[in-house]
């Protein structure tokens, strides 16, 4: 088997491997949230957000288990998300540089998309905190967001800059080919 | 039966759910009871709660292992 149709097939199997856990891992993170959000902390205000022990009231400490619930959920996601990038990013290196892909590459491809990867699941995980977040202020949640702009606009940079010395290379190598075969042609010419 | 353990962890799960859901209606009929047992069942209330939230989660996350078995067991 040659490198190109092994990470190929490696590639496929990350992608079969990770899609479904991650679509459960999102699931049960919107469970957590959905329960939380709507039967807990409302049920919590019906009781009258008592204190306890004359230390904190019961609706920061639910607050706060789903938190770290919703956080555990969502450190599974993005390790799941970054294997799932590998496995795209080895596709594309194949589908794109052919029998041209090599480690360096590889390595390269799958440090781009692991950035985007780790950028989307930020992005679900600022979606899923936002009522928290502006519960405790809104310029916070502002500020978060700001700076996920700024990664984003980064990342994309990045990722463009990868797929952008690829597209060099291939067209490099297709001038090449033109250029031959104009030469070839101007000869056949000459000869006739 | 094949999928006991998710049958039971869906089961528990929404039993956990209806009980906090109804908790704030069965403390309304404790609060007669307050002067006989002489404690605040508002507090004992919450911490319920507080339990109640923790054994949903628990739950759910097992419910998402028995689904993951699942999935491997069907791919």
């Amino acid at each position: 088997m040659d490198i190109v149709e092994k990470v190929y097939k490696e590639g496929i199997l990350k992608l079969k491997e990770n899609i479904p856990q991650i679509i459960i891992n999102l699931v049960v993170a919107g469970l957590i949230w959905a329960f939380g959000i709507l039967v807990f902390i409302p049920i919590a205000d019906m009781l009258g957000n008592p204190y306890l022990f004359g230390l904190t009231a019961v609706k920061p400490i639910i607050s706060a288990i789903i938190a770290i619930a919703l956080i555990i959920v969502l450190l599974r996601v993005t390790k799941d998300f970054g294997e799932l990038m590998d496995g795209i990013a080895d596709i594309i290196a194949v589908k794109l540089a052919g029998s041209r892909v090599n480690e360096e590459k590889l390595k390269r491809y799958r440090r781009g998309l692991r950035g985007l990867a780790y950028l989307i699941v930020a992005i679900i995980a600022y979606l899923f905190f936002l009522p928290v977040i502006s519960g405790i202020t809104p310029v916070l949640a502002g500020i978060i967001l700001i700076i996920l702009v700024i990664w984003a606009v980064v990342v994309l940079i990045n990722i463009g800059h990868i797929f952008s010395e690829e597209i060099e290379e291939g067209v490099r190598i297709a001038t090449k080919k033109l250029e031959e075969a104009l030469e070839k042609s101007v000869k056949k010419e000459e000869n006739e | 039966m094949r999928h006991k353990k998710l049958l039971i962890n869906i089961f528990l799960l929404s039993f956990w759910v209806f009980l906090a859901y109804l908790l704030p209606y069965y403390l309304f009929i404790f609060k007669y009871f307050e002067n006989y047992f002489m404690v605040d069942f508002k507090k004992i209330g919450a911490i319920f709660l507080i339990v109640l939230v923790i054994l949903a989660i628990i739950n759910l996350l097992l419910l998402l292992r028995e689904i993951k078995k699942l999935i491997k067991e069907f791919l």
